[in-house]
């Protein structure tokens, strides 16, 4: 099967950037697109996926008929098969340390209803959608409808480094402490980039990942371990 | 060591950048006026390592411990070797233990200090260049003690100043195409935003603000990729163009993409700089 041209529409963002725009009903298709792609063309400098568009950095200026041509000769059969994607695990602490209320104060303090929200979130199976905003922000997609919530009318002036936080459908950490209207839930103390290692990040794009509730006590034991370089998440077998 | 005696208002080291690592969120940095950058290199290519200063606005002091050649570019810059006062785009010999005082800028916002030597700042994710937190720093601070190395010394006759057209510097109309969603905006408003002239408000190495008459709140806007270069349109009218250091991701309108000589033009500009678009894209796509 090859990437058929009618599926996408090619939008010239500079003479060496391309990003392929696809209809939202395709978007669950897009991480396999964005794998194979990476795989096949030649040439680019970089690939990066946002929620319906593939982008194409290039290392030398390309017209639109050249990228037409590479895109056309791309196999696409190998997606669905090849790809395996991790189940990761990774440690959250609901304490109000982190939280800055904001459950609280979206739910007028229901304590069931805070609680129910928790229990849900911790039982939902998320995907890595794909990096952006800051360097190591994850966008996490797979958001049960139920747990949807707006963003904050006034953004926070500064929003906790590690804060995994709600903005609409989707999920993020927050890498820095930084500016933001999402909604915070609680604190991860794994940072998802890892400078320094052979790899810059254990979670791929594609991959999956599930949270599990830890007290303020351990949250400081995996902050110390992290500090230390010796703390890895958990891997899970699917 | 090359010590900073004083850092200016806003230098920082900067090689090519990283620009393999959006996919994690990472802005590409890299120097703001590529043009001065890679004239630099141009006129000193050695070594391979490609560190140069970028100051801002006012440069630094620095004390040059070992004999090492260097060449301005950029914005014209008061700048001194020992007393002796310099000329932009030559390049001069500091003797060790040498005094390089830079000051104000006369003409742009942004100089270049390249030396023929190796900077020895640490490498993250494949570049040299300042971002913080990606890197420890995001500027020169007073004290601060850099490494480099000059492979043996050798000197030379004396070098001319090389004449270059500057004349960039003073331009205040940018070449522009059209961005992903430039035809989203109603014809009127188009014409509107191509034919006003917009005034820096402020600016920094993540991008420039401008002001603009143009509100247009498109409904909720998915992420999309951004690029240096990259007009946004904000809900307020104002526009924010991208440079080095932007967010690799947004979320605001996505009207015109400049030029790369445009964005040269653009990061030479301090606050209170009145430009305008030109009325026709440069061509119909890239």
């Amino acid at each position: 099967m090859k990437l058929a041209s009618n599926i996408y529409k090619l939008i010239p963002l500079s003479p060496q950037v391309y990003s392929l725009h696809f209809e939202e009903d395709q978007t669950s298709h897009l991480i396999g697109i964005y794998h194979r792609l990476k795989e096949c063309l030649e040439e680019l400098e970089d690939i990066v996926l946002t929620l319906n568009r593939v982008s194409l950095f290039f290392e030398k200026h390309k017209s639109k008929d050249e990228v037409e041509k590479l895109l056309s000769m791309v196999d696409l059969s190998a997606v669905s098969s090849k790809q395996v994607n991790s189940m990761w695990q990774l440690p959250i602490c609901f304490d109000e340390a982190f939280t800055t209320n904001d459950l609280s104060t979206y739910f007028s303090g229901d304590e069931a209803k805070i609680h129910r929200y928790r229990e849900t979130f911790l039982a939902t199976s998320f995907q890595l959608a794909f990096y952006g905003f800051l360097p190591g922000f994850p966008y996490l997609s797979g958001l049960p409808k139920s747990l949807h919530l707006d963003r904050k009318k006034q953004p926070n002036k500064q929003i906790q480094k590690g804060s995994v936080a709600i903005g609409g459908a989707q999920v993020g950490i927050y890498p820095q402490p930084s500016p933001g209207g999402w909604q915070c839930l609680g604190n991860c103390p794994v940072p998802l980039l890892t400078l320094g290692t052979s790899s810059p990040t254990w979670i791929a794009i594609g991959d999956r990942i599930r949270f599990f509730s830890v007290s303020l006590e351990a949250y400081h034991q995996i902050a110390l371990a992290v500090k230390q370089g010796v703390y890895k998440p958990n891997i899970v077998n699917v | 060591m090359m010590q900073v005696v004083s850092p200016g208002f806003y230098t920082s080291i900067q090689d090519r950048g990283r620009k393999a690592y959006r996919h994690l969120g990472v802005p590409i940095s890299g120097p703001m006026d590529q043009r001065a950058f890679d004239w630099a290199n141009a006129l000193l290519p050695y070594p391979a390592n490609e560190c140069q200063l970028e100051c801002t606005m006012i440069g630094p002091h620095l004390i040059l411990e070992k004999t090492v050649r260097f060449v301005l570019t950029g914005a014209s810059i008061e700048a001194e070797l020992d007393a002796m006062p310099l000329q932009m785009n030559k390049v001069y010999v500091a003797e060790a233990g040498a005094s390089l005082r830079l000051g104000k800028m006369y003409e742009g916002l942004r100089s270049y200090v390249r030396f023929q030597a190796d900077i020895k700042v640490n490498s993250v994710l494949g570049s040299q260049s300042f971002f913080y937190p990606i890197t420890p720093n995001r500027q020169l601070k007073k004290g601060d003690l850099i490494p480099y190395s000059v492979k043996e010394f050798e000197h030379t006759l004396a070098h001319v100043q090389v004449k270059t057209d500057a004349s960039y510097l003073m331009h205040n109309q940018l070449d522009w195409i059209p961005g992903p969603d430039w035809m989203i905006l109603p014809a009127e408003l188009q014409k509107q935003l191509l034919f006003e002239s917009h005034r820096v408000l402020a600016q920094n190495r993540m991008g420039y603000r401008l002001s603009g008459s143009v509100p247009f709140s498109a409904s909720q806007l998915l992420s999309q990729v951004v690029l240096p270069g990259m007009v946004q349109l904000t809900p307020s009218g104002q526009l924010l163009i991208a440079t080095a250091d932007c967010q690799v991701t947004g979320g605001y309108l996505q009207i015109l993409q400049l030029t790369r000589k445009s964005l040269n033009v653009l990061v030479q500009k301090q606050e209170g700089s009145i430009l305008t678009f030109q009325s026709k894209p440069l061509q119909k796509a890239p």
